[in-house]
């Protein structure tokens, strides 16, 4: 510390409301604009049960007719807010400093602070406020000229009001104001009288022979020894405004309330001026406020997490998932639900349906990939669609979609891809090869770029394609299908690296009676077939292309298909989580379970007696979708292997053997789910 | 189960009772009327608290050391800044009772999240003993402040605040007694949760009166 005898003050802090940072953006955006020019403002300090060394301030900053909040002393100021960064940094703080000091300096020298004594709590503040980013640069300055330094007198220590008793007069004296005085002057042999500064020093000839009793008071928002910055401002007006008091004792009064409002703790301090005060165009100022690095710079604050509309929309969004980790889930990750890309082959009731429950987990990543238009029949069931985008004639689903997605979670990163899907046994004609191969290279790179899959297409052959390409890039894929009353959603078993054998990670371990498949080893949707998805649009009649569905069932699967996906991002392992099944109906063992509880390989379920049953089957070494032989095939030629399942189907099962294989006997692979007849539905 | 309700003009009236007492103790709290609809009036309170949950020093990036001017009076500032809590005391008019709802802020104006919150009135029921404030089981673990503070949409300000769930508020009442204004009840009761301590005179007022 420096010299004992020297006169030490408690810097000011400031201390911004987040309402000054609304104000001021709303003013730059709808009045300022472009305009830089200083604006005078606003703020306040209290001295009752006052904490550190405060100056606040907040929207009412910018009001003409500014009035303190109760307990509170106004101080003046002004805004210079800046148009951009470069500006702000640009700006020289030593002149702005020397200007704004000299605007202090007229005040004392018109006497203008006589009238108005506030126009000692001086401050000013350069701010760039980033309108676009909402942070906020702004830096402080409550300017004060470089006066010759105050000795104290008895050593450093102040007096507590207490301990003087020719002013106990002053609680009660102060007690019959209804204005507290901001800054006063009271006089130790007048017991009833609390003058102005304008009392006494508008005429100041007299004052140097009254000045043992004189005390100069003013309200203090220091709570430390120290008396706070305004002063050192105030001294320096009054040795500069008295030169008779240089070189005798003075006595200031920083009068301080306690939270019982008792100001018997205020503080006197009688100091000594040696050298006179005075100021010319040399007179240097202090003032800048340090930033909380402590060191001479601007403060940053970023009002992002409560100002962009976006981030507000986020977190009212997310409270309700936050309430669930809080108050019930814990260890629920939330950020894996975020981060988690979902692509989503096709956009009609299931996919609508399972988007809305994606947003409603805080899944920000939706895509969705669609060729169809929105129709009247639509919007009833498929709950992204109104009936303006069917009148509208055009409206693609997939556009649509992603366009309602984000207009729902305005954080979401939504886009619809218009496309079909090409099908095994679905011919290509060779005027739409080269759309067919972009076509094809868009949706592998979709599957590539997402990390999970939804299938909820209308038909089983525009499922072949992405199941294939979820399993070679190990997505994490979801199928739902809907019956008239029933349905059956599904994750596919996890894809294997190209180098591994398949299901080579985790071995499963069986608990009980209870069976366990590896992630890796659970099928998928054509692992049950035992027939490649020939064209089963092919002579169909439009009724049996739209399967009739209850409307419940679509909402039903869409829901459970995506509780099935967060079920297995919170398992360790993800889509290698094991699944269990029991050989003889119901198991006494428990089946382990994930944070969420079980993690099913298949829910197929029935509205006709509300049952569910989770049967989970095997990866079959056949499949025409996820078989090792298919998956390095298509690995080997790419989309020419593509192009000759799309000529016939018939390809595929000779690729993997599955025609010897049905000619066998097709019963001995058919599952003993035939009581649920799974059927596909045209979306409506 | 007993439980304690008021009416929209029994909250408005004993809000201004309360204020007015406040006023009388020279204490600080405001009644702020947005208009004459019913709920759209509320009690606000501030206070300051220290910083108990910012760490990390801090992330100004500018540094301008032209601008320092060596000057021996200034004495250093402290290093414990604080925060801001402004207190509203709201109407709810489904509960029909009296609604807690708080904000916290830094000097710079940037707002505590509400786990930022739980933190601070957790460190802080620690030493809550020494507080004057009405006896009631003050919160140390996480469950506990989970099951008291939540988020909410202010109802007259539209903003997400953190508030003091009302759903047993009527029952706590209830047990408090028999209440001359049931706004000063309800804030001894579910002020001590969140650092909202009032004086002892408050309660006075009315054994004097
Ligand atoms: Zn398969």
């Amino acid at each position: 510390m420096s010299d004992p005898t020297v006169l030490q003050y408690a810097p000011l802090q400031s201390f911004v409301n987040p309402t000054f940072w609304h104000k001021l953006s709303d003013i730059k955006l709808n009045h300022d604009r472009l305009s830089d020019a200083p604006k005078p403002i606003f703020a306040y300090y209290t001295n009752f049960n006052a904490k550190a060394c405060l100056l606040e301030t907040d929207y009412a900053a910018f009001n003409g007719d500014f009035m303190a909040p109760r307990l509170y002393y106004p101080a003046v100021g002004t805004l210079y807010n800046k148009n951009t960064i470069e500006d702000f940094k640009a700006c020289d703080k030593n002149e702005l400093l020397r200007l704004e000091g000299r605007k202090l300096v007229d005040d004392f020298r018109t006497d203008r602070v006589l009238d108005d004594p506030k126009l000692l709590a001086r401050f000013f503040v350069l701010s760039f406020a980033d309108l676009t980013t909402y942070n906020y640069y702004y830096w402080f300055a409550f300017p004060c000229p470089l006066t010759p330094t105050l000795k104290v007198e008895n050593g450093s220590s102040p007096q507590s009001l207490s301990d003087i008793p020719e002013l106990q007069h002053l609680e009660s004296l102060l007690k019959s104001q209804t204005q507290k005085p901001n800054f006063f002057i009271v006089k130790s042999n007048e017991k009833d009288t609390i003058y102005t500064l304008k009392d006494l020093l508008a005429t100041s000839t007299a004052i140097a022979e009254q000045s043992d009793e004189l005390y100069f008071g003013f309200a203090d928002p220091s709570e430390y020894e120290h008396p706070s910055w305004l002063m050192r401002v105030y001294a320096a007006y009054i040795f500069y405004k008295c030169p008779d008091l240089v070189g005798k004792t003075v006595k200031f009064l920083g009068l301080r309330y306690d939270s019982k409002n008792k100001c018997d703790k205020s503080l006197v301090w009688t100091v000594l001026q040696t050298e006179p005060v005075r100021f010319d165009e040399s007179t240097p100022f202090v003032g800048w406020e340090p930033n909380r690095n402590n060191k001479m710079g601007p403060r940053m604050v970023s009002m992002r997490d409560s100002m962009d509309p976006k981030i507000l929309v986020e977190s009212a969004i997310n409270l309700n998932l936050k309430l669930m980790k809080w108050r019930l889930v814990p260890d629920l990750n939330l950020d894996t639900i975020a981060n988690t890309k979902c692509l989503l082959f096709g956009a009609g009731t299931l996919g609508c349906n399972v988007a809305r429950n994606l947003l409603a987990w805080g899944f920000k990543h939706l895509t969705f990939l669609d060729n169809g238009r929105v129709s009247y029949s639509n919007p009833l069931r498929q709950t992204l669609y109104t009936h303006a985008d069917a009148i509208a004639g055009n409206a693609m689903k997939a556009v649509t979609a992603a366009k309602r997605v984000k207009e729902i979670n305005p954080t979401a990163v939504s886009t619809g891809h218009v496309m079909q899907i090409p099908m095994p046994g679905h011919t290509i004609g060779a005027s739409m090869e080269q759309q067919t191969n972009e076509d094809l290279n868009t949706i592998k790179s979709l599957v590539e770029e997402h990390d999970a899959i939804f299938l909820l297409t209308d038909s089983r052959e525009s499922r072949w394609l992405p199941t294939l390409l979820g399993n070679t890039f190990q997505k994490i894929v979801i199928n739902a299908a809907l019956g008239f009353d029933s349905y059956l959603v599904m994750r596919h078993g996890a894809g294997s690296p190209n180098n591994a054998a398949a299901g080579d990670a985790a071995q499963p371990i069986d608990v009980g009676d209870l069976k366990c498949i590896g992630g890796g080893n659970l099928g998928c949707y054509f692992c049950n077939d035992v027939t490649a998805p020939g064209n089963s649009l092919k002579d169909r009649t439009l009724d049996q292309q739209c399967t009739v569905t209850r409307p419940g069932v679509s909402c039903i699967a869409a829901s459970y298909a995506v509780e099935l996906l967060v079920s297995l991002l919170q398992h360790p392992l993800r889509d290698h989580a094991p699944a269990y099944y029991c050989a003889n109906g119901k198991s006494n063992f428990k089946e382990p379970e994930g944070l969420l509880g079980v993690i099913p390989h298949s829910i197929r379920g029935q509205l006709s007696n509300f049952e569910n049953i989770l049967p989970a089957t095997q990866k079959f070494s056949q499949c025409i979708a996820c078989s090792e032989k298919i998956i390095a095939e298509y690995r080997a030629q790419g989309n020419a292997f593509l192009f000759k399942a799309f000529e016939t189907a018939k390809y595929l099962e000779d690729l993997t053997g599955i025609s010897d294989f049905k000619a066998l006997d097709s019963a001995i692979i058919d599952f003993d789910d035939s009581d649920l007849e799974m059927s596909e539905t045209e979306d409506m | 189960m007993s439980i304690v309700t008021l009416n929209w003009e029994e909250f408005l009236q004993e809000a201004t009772q309360f204020q007015k007492i406040s006023e009388r103790l020279n204490d600080s709290w405001t009644l702020y009327k947005k208009d004459e609809q019913e709920g759209n009036a509320y009690l606000i309170y501030e206070q300051k608290i220290i910083n108990t949950v910012d760490q990390k020093s801090c992330t100004d990036v500018l540094e301008d050391t032209n601008y320092c001017i060596e000057d021996v009076t200034a004495a250093m500032p402290p290093s414990n800044y604080l925060l801001k809590i402004e207190y509203h005391i709201v109407y709810s008019i489904s509960y029909q009772v009296p609604v807690l709802y708080f904000r916290i802020y830094r000097n710079d104006g940037s707002m505590l999240c509400i786990e930022e919150a739980w933190r601070i009135f957790r460190d802080y029921g620690d030493n809550a003993s020494n507080t004057n404030s009405v006896d009631v089981p003050v919160p140390r673990t996480a469950a506990d402040m989970l099951s008291i503070m939540t988020q909410l949409d202010h109802p007259v300000l539209g903003k997400p605040y953190i508030a003091i769930h009302p759903c047993r508020t009527a029952e706590l009442l209830a047990q408090a007694g028999n209440s001359r204004n049931r706004i000063l009840t309800f804030i001894s009761l579910m002020g001590p949760y969140v650092q909202l301590n009032l004086s002892n005179e408050y309660g006075k007022q009315y054994t004097v009166s």
